[in-house]
Order: C-alpha cells, then structure tokens, then sequence
C-alpha cells in the first residue's frame, strides 16, 4: 500500500472535512431523488415490460416473429449479447486490471463500472435465452445429473460461454459487493430505520478495525487478481461462439484479443455515457474531473487502435488469402445491403477515435460525451456486421440472404436498454456510487494522481 | 359442519362436476385395431395397392401406400410400361387433392341469391332431369363437355349421352398437340398422336418438344432417354427458341430463332440423302434453302447444323420430335409437318414413332371447335351444359367466359372452383383413389383405377354419377359395368395386382402401313419469315401444367426449377432484353399483345424474371401463371393464342418482390459444380484430406451414402416432392417463403455458369463425416449416429440454430411457428416420422423411418440389410434414376461403385467435411 499522509495539524483539520465532505456528498446522492430520476425510471421500467412482454409474444408464437430467417439465422439478439457482454467488460478493466497496476484515477469509475458490468452480464445472460427456439427446454444447456440421461455437448462454444458467462457474473458481482463493505459500514451510519438495517447486515459487521483492513486489502486485491484473466477470457469465448464455426467472416484466429479490445472499447465508453450526465445530476463533480477523464480517454484511443487494427487485418487476409469465401464475405460488407452500417461503423470505430490524439478533446467533456455515443452505436454495429453479413453469405449461392430486423426485434432490444436503466437507476439510489474509502485513502487534492 | 355432512355435501358436488362433464369429439380419437379387420392388414404396417395417376393424361402407374386405410403415398409402379416405378412432382403432389378441407361431400344446388345448399342425391337428380326436360321442352341443345377420356369410361359416357339425350362435344384439352395430329391428318388423312421410342433411338433431335416436362408422357421420355444413354453412342440434340429442362438436359442445346424451326427442317430435308426417298412430288414443293439462308433465318451457327446433317446420316434408329413452343404460332404447322416428313422419310415411322399404339386423342378437339360451341351458346341454342374433369375455365377464364351465358350449368367437382361458382348444380366427385375406373392412355395399354378409401361423404366416382343421373340410382355401380365389359376375366386379379394390362387388340394396326397420301393441295412452303419483334410463348409448366395442377399447395411450394421462383405469377424475359429495358428482376413489365384488329388491346402486367439462358428476343410466361388475364383472342387467331409475335414489353417503375428461392444462379469457383481446374485437385480423392482433432467415427455395418449422377438430373424436382410427402415437411406459403424461410429438406439448385445450359443440382443434408453441426450444438440435438448419419433428435433440441448456422450446405431448416394440421389435412402425414414442434431444427436424415424399418426386417431374419433393400424417397421417385442410395461400407454395392467411379465429386470437399453425398459429373457441360 501507498504511504499515507501525514494527517496532522491543520492540514489534519482540512483531510478531516475532507473525509467528512466525501462522505456526505457519495450519501447524499443517495438521497431524495428529484423528479427527472422518476421519469427516467419510470421510462425504463415501460421499456423493460413492453420488451418482455413482446418476448412473452414470441415465446406464445414461435421464433418466426422475429426476422431471423434462413440462412441468417443470429441477429439482433445475438448481436445485443455480445453487446452488453463488450459492455460488461469495462467493470473488470477499471476495477481489477486498473487497481493491479495501480492506476489510481480508477477510484473515480471503479464502483459505477462495477455496477454497470453486473446489470450488463444480466442483460446479456438473457438474450442467449430470448434467441432460444425453445426457451421453455433452456435447462437442457446446464450440466447436471438428470433424468434425461443426457449430458450437455463440451465440444460446443455455446456450452463454453454458458460457463464464461456465469462465471464472469459470480466474480463481478462477488467483487463489486467486497469493494462496497466499508461503504455500507459508512451509509449505515447516515439512514435510519429500514436501510439502516440492511446497510448494517450488508456491512457484515465491518468497524474499520486495522485487521479488517489487512483482511479487506489481501482480499480486494485476490479478488483483482483472479478477476483479471476473466477480462480475457469471457470476451474470447464469446468470440470463440464465432471463430470456432466454419462460417467465412468468421473462422477466424484474430478473434479472440479483436473482440477483448472491441469490448473494452465499448465497455469504457459507456462508462463515459454514463458517468457524464450522472455527476452532472449528482453533483460529483468533484470526484470525477476532467483529469479522469483524459485518462480514461487514452483508453479508448488505444483499444480503438487495436480494434482499427484488427479490422485491417481481416480485410487484407480476405483479400491476399485467394479464399472466394472470405473474399465475398468482405466485398459484400463493404458493397452490399449492409453498407451503410459498414461504413458507419468505420467511422465511428476507427476514424473518430484518432480525434483523441488531440489533448484538447480529450479534455472536452461535451466531446466525449458524443464521441462515447458514436463508440457505443458503432461497436453495436460492428457485432450486427459480422454476424449478419457472414451468415448471409456463405458458401451456397443458391442459400444467399439478408436479414432485416422485425419489430419484436427491436422491442425487445429497446427492453434491454429499458431493464440496464431500470437496474442502473436503481443501483444509483441505493448503493454508493463511488468508493467513499478509496477516495478517502487518495485524500484531498490527490484526486488526479 | 359434521364430517359426515362433509363427505355428503362432496358427493354430491363432484358427482354433478361429472355429470357436467362431456368428452369432446369422444367419436374421433383413433383406436389401433385389436382385432385386424382384414387378413393381411398389420397395425402400423404399410400396405400397397395399385392405381393410375390421372394428374395429367400420361396415366402413369400408382402403387399407392396405404396406412391404416388411409392412402399416405403415391409413388410409381415399379413394373408400369410407363413409369417404370417412378413418378414426377404433381403425380405424387395429386395425393393432397384426397385431403383437401374444401371438398364437396354433397350435391350443391345454387340459390337464388348465388349461395349455395347441400341437397341428397335424389333431389340433385330430379333437378337435373327437371332442367334437361325443361331444356327439351324449349327445343335446345343439351350437352356434355368434358376434359379427355379414355377407358371404359369413354363407351359408357356415349351410352349415357345417348339415353338422356345429351349431346357430347369434343372435348377440351387447352394442350391439344393440334399440330402434330393436324400433320398426320393431311399426310395419313389418320388424327394420329404418336408415342416415341426414344430408347430405341441412336439420334434424338428435338424440335421444341419439352419431353421432360409436360410434351405427352414425361416421366416416360425420362426414363427412355436414361435407357438411351446407356448405350454409349446416343446422342441428343434439342432446337429451341426457349429455354427448357430438356434443352438443358440434353447433350446439346441450340437456341433458334422463334418461328424459324421450319428452315431448319426444310434444310435437313433437302440436304439428307435418305429424304430422296420422299415422294418427287414432295420434294419439288419443299423450298431449297441454302446454308446461309438457314444460319441467317435461325440464328443457328453453322457448325451445328452439320452436325445435325452429319449425325442424321450416319445414324441407324434417328428420331425426331417437334412439340412445345415449335408447334406454337403460325408456323408450328409446317413445323409439324416438315418433322412427320422426316420421320417418315428416315424410316423411323414404326421404328422409333410407334403410330399403332398412339395416345388416346381421337376425341380431343380443336378451337374450331371451341368456336363452334361459343357461336351456338351466343345464338342461344344450347340449354344445360354438364362438365366433367372440364379444367379450361379455371385455367383460361376469359377465353371461356362465353360458358356463362349458358342457362344451366352442372358440374361434377371434387372442390370449390372458379367453374363451379358458375354452376347451378354441383356434384361431388369422388377421388380417383376413391373410385373404380380405368384409362387408355393409348392404344393396347389399360390401366386400373381402384379405390384405396372410401368415398368422403356422399362423393361418387364420374360413372356412378352419370349412371345416376341416367334414373339408374345408385344399385349398378360403375365396378359392375367395367366386369361387364370385360367379360372374359372381368377385373381378374391379375389386373387388379398389377395395375395394367396389354390389351394390343385396341392396336391401331393400320397406321403404320397407311401410306403417304399426298394431295398437291397441301401447301409445303416455307412460312413468311421467322415471327417479328419480341414473341412471348405462353408455355405449360413443370408445375402446373396448363394450370390444373395450381391448385395444389405443394406445387406451388416447390419452386419452378427454371427460375427458383415459388409462389406468385412473374415473366421470363432475357438478359438482352432486360438491358435493353433497363430492367431488373421483380420489376413489373407490361406486355401489349398484338391482336387482330377490332379487339381490345391485350395487356398483361407482370414482375420479370431475368434468365440467363433464355434467348433474346423471346420471353416466355407460364400457363398457370396466366391467372385470369385476358389473352384477347378473336376467332381466328386460335393458331395464335399461346405464341404471340410482335409482343410489346414496356417498364412501369413499379416493382414487386419475386419468391425467389435462390439468391444467385452463378456459383463462380466455389467447389459446388466441378470445374477443369478441380477435376486435377479435388476428384477421386476421397481418402480423409484434413486431420482432425476428434477420433474418426466408427461405423457399425453401414455407413449410407447417396450418389447422384448430375448428368442424368434433370432439375424435374420430383425428388423434391417425393421429399416433403415422405417427411412431412411442412408447407409455409408466400409471405415465409419471401423472408427465405422454405422447409424443404431437398432442394433444386439451378446454375447459369454457362447460360446456354443451366446445370442443376439437388441438395440435401450431406451426412457428413466431420459434421460442422454437430460440435456445435450444446445439447446433443445432432450427433453422428453409428450407421454415419447426421441424427438430428427433435425432441433433444432446444432451437438456438447455431447448427444451421454452421451447416456449410445450408441444409438445416427451423420451424418458425408451429405447422401441425387439423383434420383432414393431419391425414396425409406420413405416420412413420413426427410432425416437428415450433422451435426445432430439421433435416433429411436419408429417410431415417424407411432404414429402421429395413432393418427390423433384416433383424428378424437374422441377416443385415442387402444392397437395394432399402431406398430413400427421392431415389425411389427419380424419373432420371439419377440418384443412388446405399451402404458405403459394402464394396460390393452400387452406391459405392459409383461413388468411387471417375468424375464422383463432393460438394464442397475442400472444408473437409466428408460428405456422404456424393455428386458425379462426367461430362463437361458445354460440347
């Protein structure tokens, strides 16, 4: 651990208020929520409902409601859960890799981005489900002793990631409850009645004593460690659901570190989208500063590089490789139906992100707020891409097809947004947005270090 | 409350709850036999009758699959002179016809306000007889009009017009081979309608004659030409101004000018030293054309002119057919009948044309005679028309309006009609597999016709109608008149087992020694030009015929092997035409007819097809894509009616969305057809290419396999009939097929590498060895199963489609929603395999139900499964015998000796699949 300052004296009085101020300013975020907070719950909550019960509508009338068909048989659906699972990935990053390489500005995101990689895994984790022709028979991907006298397929990289998944949220949700320990034991302190109760069970019992301390550090930072290669590998067995296939577009060995970058990549912007208008309205602004921001900023620059990179990569293989297959999956991303997304995806993946070269903009706060829009918009597409144009060209030409999302679809997947707002809002209101000991550990005006 | 009054209130409250309740539908649950009703008849064991299909006039032989008395299959009589066990799409699509919701169960008498109510049979026929009386009492003519007959039937229909007084008009066939029958008239002065030996033959040219589709009797000309090209030395060449299945089929395919057949001919006639054989006064007639002249007027190339000259020398057994469009328009006469000429001047009359054993035609009719009848119903002479297997006004409505004006209507119809709505009497005609009966499709050969049901409702077969309406009721049925006939024997068994006999008695014998009766009268001369501008062919079609068959869900679900197209009516026009027009596919084409003067313009507005390997300047239109569009024919123009020159196409801008199966009709260099590169790469090396990181699979006893020999494919998609009846393959419509969501397990893919051939390939799962669907799948769904098939276990699947994903071949197919059926249509399934639920992938699995059922009788008798013993449904039914089924593992068996003979390819083999399907091409496509 780092030195600790010296806290005595009058600079002991000014670290003091500081503790104090820290610790009323996370509490009274958590505190009467005004107006826009209930509107913007209650729209989520309508989004959340009508995308299950237009999944509810599926469910009752077969697949045939969405507008997947054949050959193109994964669309919007798998394209949202290797979405919110790319979203999922920013938690771990910050909080775990970001805390092993001492990577302080992490203190400013750390717990929103924790609480984002969970309500993202959930949302994910449903869309293998909701994509499921018979989702009421889903218990028949679990490996278990059953009656049935059937075991699941370990070959299969659906069976992969029904592990990659669960496990990813029992650590993410494991490590965003024991960084939150000492908080609860501090929001304890500022409710009464009801929550007071369940902050303190929630606390289990933490009095700040130097060996729960010494405890709480060897834990935290196991838990890092152990969280840290799952970074790598969730998103690669979600890439792997790809890459293991013999589709062309997707066969592919550049898969997996593609897909950990595109995810860490549009798992940090929507950190930014989320984190920009919420200080605002939480008034943290003082916590989460320009500075941070900037750093977080590299982030994307460097993973968006990696992605760019990635994207060259696979066209010039298509293209000196001599495969027919490779080469009319690649012509037709960039010349046929889907164009447009092609090229908006190409914009917003690889040309805006060199923006961030200039200081200027990466402190811009506006900026990046619209430039974390376009990631999230253009990261989304590129999963749509290569899942659709892939399929839709194979190896028969005779099987050629194209896919155009129906409107269960896109209800469903506005639900998705609806239910990671629901649970987002809600995480806003009842848990500690930032980590008051962390950034009482960092003390005053250390807050850029 | 004591607990005494407890149990008393309790009783009597669930009692009442009993009481209350009511066992729906009790009377329709099925009960297996305890006791089997018949010796013979097993519970769950098929058994099989005879029968002859009446889908079309070809009358091939039936062996119909019978299950628990209700018919399941048709498939073709093995032993049948015609098929020879096979049977094309709409023979075995007809079986649906059984089972359709809509059928009459009976007679329908018209209201006043246009509906219609179920009567007896009693009152049907005092209104019939009312109205015949009331008719006579007004001086007019009563009449019956008729599709063709054949058989029994045809004597007994002239005793029953005789006694009642009707009188019987020719009948209407809208393909009436006017033509080639017209040629024989005036050179025979005999209305023949030959058969052809085209086994027989060493030389096969024809003229426009799309023998694989619908010219005659096509399931025979596939099976001949199979015979045919046994012997190494046949060789086919097809004139065209079209595009067919059989120019693609045949060994070489030469477009020609439309109209221009007659050049050609009168060529060959002048220039083949046989031909001075002919009658001098003949010769003189027949115009000399030079070479030139000919290249010039056809658009043929020189070379393959010699070629035909040369082959037509040297040839022993030559024969030459001309039919389809050729015989169409104003010089499909003289086509006719240069090509009897020729046929008569190379010998091949009573060599290679059978005229003793012609079709059954006498009785079919031409326009004239159309007209004839229109002239006397519009000068009011005429008072009741009663139809019988009448199919015109539902596939020509306009040109049969005129029938409306008649008085009084019946019909004899299994279903709802455009014709019936017009009647005023209905009566419900049973099945053919519901009735006893026979045809003659020509001359010497009687087929049987018995029953596999029993009637629906109070449906009955044509001569128990008729026999009713006569006043005889119901006491004779139409059986006892056929024994009656046949007196010696009757229907003997021998008959009823086989389901035809050879009866050369009804031998045209005369025919063939009819010498040439020529008259100067008959003009020979070459026709006025080839025909001008854009000329549309209104052809019949594969699928549907004259349009008849249109009717049939699964006719329209299989697409047209031409175009991929499925539902919906589109134009075929030419590539140089739709640059011309700047057209693309789907865009909609106004068509402006040329008509005689006086008529209203003819316009048809359709969505255009692109074919590559139509000729330009032609655009064809099928017959049951004419729906109720008037052709605007006057009476004159009856030579005219289906081949329309001088035809104007125009773009609108408006568009509309083909069903278009496939999304391209040019493979490039995919590995899916052999190319000259591959051959060197890829062929004959079927030894395991590609490591892999699982154990290899052991198969026990059997590994099945499928050769299908893609130089005798056809495209017919016969096998893809056969495919969706034998596995319940459900039937999704329009609106699913234009999202791409097809089911079926079988599919026809038509390739325009080179747009003068279209080759064809039939795809189905590939059983392969390293399956790509199988690793991926989480729970097992799909595994290899010991005997190397691709097992897919619906009730293990959970539907998260990434097998069809992963399936190279594109060859797994998902329910959307649920397909299962109601009564009746729940009576057609085949019980042997399930109806699959919503949510679950499916697949061919070589016809999975007919293996087990192999080997349980293999089992039994304690031996294994022997080469042949076994067949999947689409080999069963292949009309080319292009398609081989058996055990790979047995050196000894045919299936692995054409798979590992040279030219066996598998698609795709560069993934490292290891397909068990393996395709043979040996020919190189363009000669």
């Amino acid at each position: 651990m780092e030195k600790r300052k010296n806290v005595t004296g009058e600079e002991g009085m000014k670290t003091q208020a500081f503790y104090g101020q820290v610790e009323l300013d996370v509490i009274r975020a958590m505190k009467r929520p005004g107006v826009f907070y209930w509107i913007a719950l209650g729209a989520s909550i309508l989004a959340f409902g009508g995308g299950m019960t237009l999944w509810g509508y599926q469910v009752l009338k077969g697949m045939g409601v969405a507008g997947i068909t054949h050959p193109v048989g994964w669309g919007v659906y798998i394209t949202n859960f290797v979405f919110w699972v790319g979203i999922a990935h920013s938690g771990t990053l910050i909080s775990a890799v970001l805390f092993l390489f001492r990577a302080r500005f992490r203190s400013a995101f750390n717990r929103i981005a924790e609480a984002m990689t969970v309500i993202a895994v959930m949302t994910a984790g449903l869309f293998p489900l909701i994509h499921l022709g018979r989702v009421w028979r889903f218990y028949y991907l679990l490996p278990y002793p059953n009656q049935r006298m059937l075991w699941v397929n370990f070959r299969s990289p659906l069976i992969w990631d029904v592990f990659a998944v669960s496990t990813y949220l029992t650590v993410s949700v494991i490590f965003f409850y024991v960084g939150m320990v000492p908080d609860f034991a501090a929001a304890r302190r500022h409710f009464t009645g009801i929550r007071r109760r369940i902050y303190s069970i929630l606390s289990l019992g933490w009095e700040g004593t130097t060996d729960q301390w010494r405890h709480y550090s060897r834990l935290y930072m196991f838990l890092a460690a152990f969280a840290t290669p799952l970074v790598v590998s969730v998103h690669s067995v979600v890439s792997w659901d790809f890459a293991m296939s013999i589709v062309p577009g997707w066969h592919s060995t550049i898969f997996a570190p593609y897909f950990v970058a595109g995810a860490i990549f549009s798992g940090t912007a929507m950190v930014i989208t989320l984190t920009i208008p919420m200080r605002k309205v939480l008034k943290l602004e003082k916590y989460i500063t320009v500075d941070h921001y900037e750093k977080i900023a590299g982030v994307l620059l460097v993973t968006a590089l990696i992605v760019s990179f990635s994207y060259i990569v696979e066209i010039l293989m298509a293209a000196y490789s001599g495969n027919i297959f490779e080469k009319t999956v690649f012509y037709y991303r960039m010349t046929g139906d889907y164009k447009y997304f092609f090229w908006l995806m190409m914009f917003c993946n690889v040309v805006m992100p060199l923006t961030l070269f200039n200081r200027k903009l990466r402190r811009n706060i506006k900026y990046l707020f619209v430039f974390s829009l376009f990631v999230n918009i253009g990261m989304w597409l590129e999963r749509f891409i290569i899942i659709v144009t892939s399929l839709g060209r194979e190896y028969i030409p005779y099987s050629w097809g194209t896919y155009t999302p129906s409107l269960i679809e896109i209800g469903i997947t506005v639900g998705s947004f609806g239910m990671f707002f629901t649970f987002f809002l809600i995480f806003s209101k009842v848990l500690p947005m930032l980590s008051i000991s962390e950034i009482k550990e960092q003390g005053v005006g250390n807050e850029t270090i | 409350m004591r607990r005494r009054d407890f149990f008393k209130m309790m009783s009597i409250a669930s009692g009442a709850a009993l009481t209350a309740c009511k066992i729906d539908n009790a009377d329709r649950r099925l009960l297996p036999y305890l006791v089997p009703p018949e010796d013979g008849i097993i519970p769950g064991t098929p058994r099989y009758i005879t029968g002859t299909c009446l889908e079309c006039t070809a009358s091939c032989g039936l062996r119909v699959k019978i299950r628990d008395d209700r018919p399941v299959k048709l498939e073709g009589n093995e032993n049948h002179p015609i098929n020879k066990g096979k049977l094309c799409m709409r023979g075995q699509a007809s079986l649906s016809r059984l089972y359709n919701p809509e059928r009459f169960t009976a007679p329908m008498l018209k209201q006043k306000d246009g509906s219609f109510k179920a009567i007896g049979w009693e009152e049907a026929v005092k209104v019939f007889r009312r109205a015949m009386d009331d008719v006579k009492g007004k001086g007019l003519r009563n009449v019956f009009l008729s599709g063709l007959t054949t058989g029994t039937l045809d004597g007994f229909i002239d005793g029953f017009c005789g006694e009642t007084g009707l009188d019987r008009l020719k009948e209407v066939e809208v393909m009436d081979y006017g033509p080639i029958k017209g040629a024989s008239r005036r050179l025979f002065n005999r209305s023949l309608l030959p058969t052809y030996g085209i086994d027989r033959a060493d030389v096969l040219i024809t003229v426009g004659a799309d023998l694989l589709e619908t010219f005659l009797s096509p399931v025979e000309w596939h099976a001949q030409i199979g015979e045919a090209r046994s012997k190494n030395s046949f060789k086919w060449f097809h004139i065209e101004p079209n595009l067919s299945l059989t120019g693609a089929a045949s060994d070489l395919r030469i477009p020609c000018k439309p109209g221009s057949e007659p050049y050609l001919l009168a060529f060959l006639l002048k220039n083949i030293s046989l031909c001075s054989g002919l009658p001098a006064g003949i010769l003189q007639q027949i115009p000399g054309v030079t070479k030139k002249e000919v290249c010039e007027s056809t658009g043929i190339g020189g070379e393959n002119i010699e070629k035909l000259v040369e082959s037509l020398e040297k040839s022993q057994r030559p024969l030459v057919i001309s039919g389809g469009p050729s015989i169409m328009g104003r010089n499909g006469d003289i086509t006719a009948i240069y090509t009897l000429l020729l046929q008569w001047s190379l010998g091949m009359i009573g060599r290679t044309v059978d005229m003793q054993h012609g079709f059954s035609a006498d009785r079919v009719g031409t326009m004239d005679d159309l007209y004839g009848l229109k002239a006397a119903i519009e000068k009011n002479t005429v008072g009741l028309v009663l139809f019988s297997r009448f199919h015109g006004y539902d596939t020509l409505p306009h040109l049969f309006s005129f029938l409306e004006k008649v008085s009084f209507k019946v019909v004899l119809s299994q279903v709802p009609s455009g014709l019936t709505r017009q009647c005023d009497l209905v009566l419900p005609l049973a099945h053919p597999l519901e009735s006893w009966g026979d045809t003659e499709p020509r001359r010497g050969l009687r087929c049987l016709i018995q029953p596999a049901a029993s009637p629906l409702g109070e449906a009955k077969s044509e001569g128990d109608i008729l026999s009713a309406l006569s006043g005889k009721g119901f006491s004779v049925s139409y059986r006892d008149y056929m024994i009656e006939v046949f007196k010696s024997g009757g229907i003997d068994e021998e008959w009823v087992s086989k389901g035809f006999k050879i009866d050369d008695t009804t031998a045209d014998n005369g025919a063939a020694k009819e010498i040439l009766n020529w008259e100067k009268e008959i003009k020979l001369e070459l026709p006025g030009g080839v025909y001008k501008g854009e000329t549309l062919y209104i052809i019949p079609s594969i699928r549907g015929f004259d349009g008849r068959s249109m009717d049939i869900p699964l006719l329209r679900e299989i697409p047209d092997p031409l175009s991929s197209i499925s539902y919906g009516r589109w134009l075929t026009i030419s590539q140089q035409l739709a640059q011309r027009l700047k057209l693309e596919m789907g865009d909609i084409v106004e068509v402006e007819m040329a008509v005689e003067p006086g008529l209203e313009k003819a316009l048809l507005r359709l969505p255009a097809y692109i074919n590559p390997g139509l000729p330009g300047g032609v655009a064809t239109l099928y017959m049951d894509c004419l729906g109720d569009m008037d052709l605007s024919v006057g009476e004159n123009a009856a030579f005219s009616m289906f081949c329309r020159e001088g035809a104007v196409l125009r773009k609108t801008g408006e568009r509309e969305r083909l069903a278009m199966l496939s999304a391209s009709q040019i493979t490039g260099k995919r590995h899916i057809l052999p190319d000259e590169e591959e051959n060197a790469v890829n062929r004959h090396n079927h030894k395991k290419g590609h490591s892999t990181l699982y154990p290899e699979h052991e198969h026990k006893g059997y590994r099945w396999g499928l050769v299908i020999d893609l130089d005798a494919c056809t495209g017919c998609s016969a096998c893809a009939a056969a495919c969706y009846i034998e596995n319940n393959v459900p039937i999704v419509g329009l609106k699913e097929h234009l999202k791409g969501r097809e089911m079926s397990w079988l599919r026809i893919e038509g390739y325009y590498n080179d747009p003068l051939k279209p080759e064809f390939i039939p795809v189905m799962c590939q059983q392969c060895d390293n399956a790509p669907c199988e690793t991926v799948c989480p729970v097992f769904a799909t595994y290899h199963n010991p005997e190397g098939l691709n097992a897919q276990v619906y009730n293990r699947c959970v539907g998260t489609r990434y097998c069809a994903n992963n399936c190279p071949y594109k060859v797994r197919r998902f329910n959307w929603f649920d397909r299962s059926h109601s009564l009746p249509l729940f009576s057609a399934f085949n019980p042997d395999i399930s109806v699959r639920p919503r949510g679950v992938m499916e697949k061919c699995m070589f016809c999975i139900q007919r293996i087990r059922a192999a080997r349980d009788k293999a089992g039994d008798e304690n031996r294994s499964i022997m080469d042949g013993e076994v067949i999947t449904a689409c080999a069963q039914t292949c009309p080319a015998n292009a398609i081989t089924f058996g055990n790979l593992l047995d050196v000894n068996s045919r299936v692995y000796a054409l798979a590992m003979s040279k030219g066996a390819y598998r698609v795709l083999e560069l993934l490292g699949t290891e397909p068990a399907v393996y395709y043979i091409k040996r020919k190189k496509n363009a000669e």
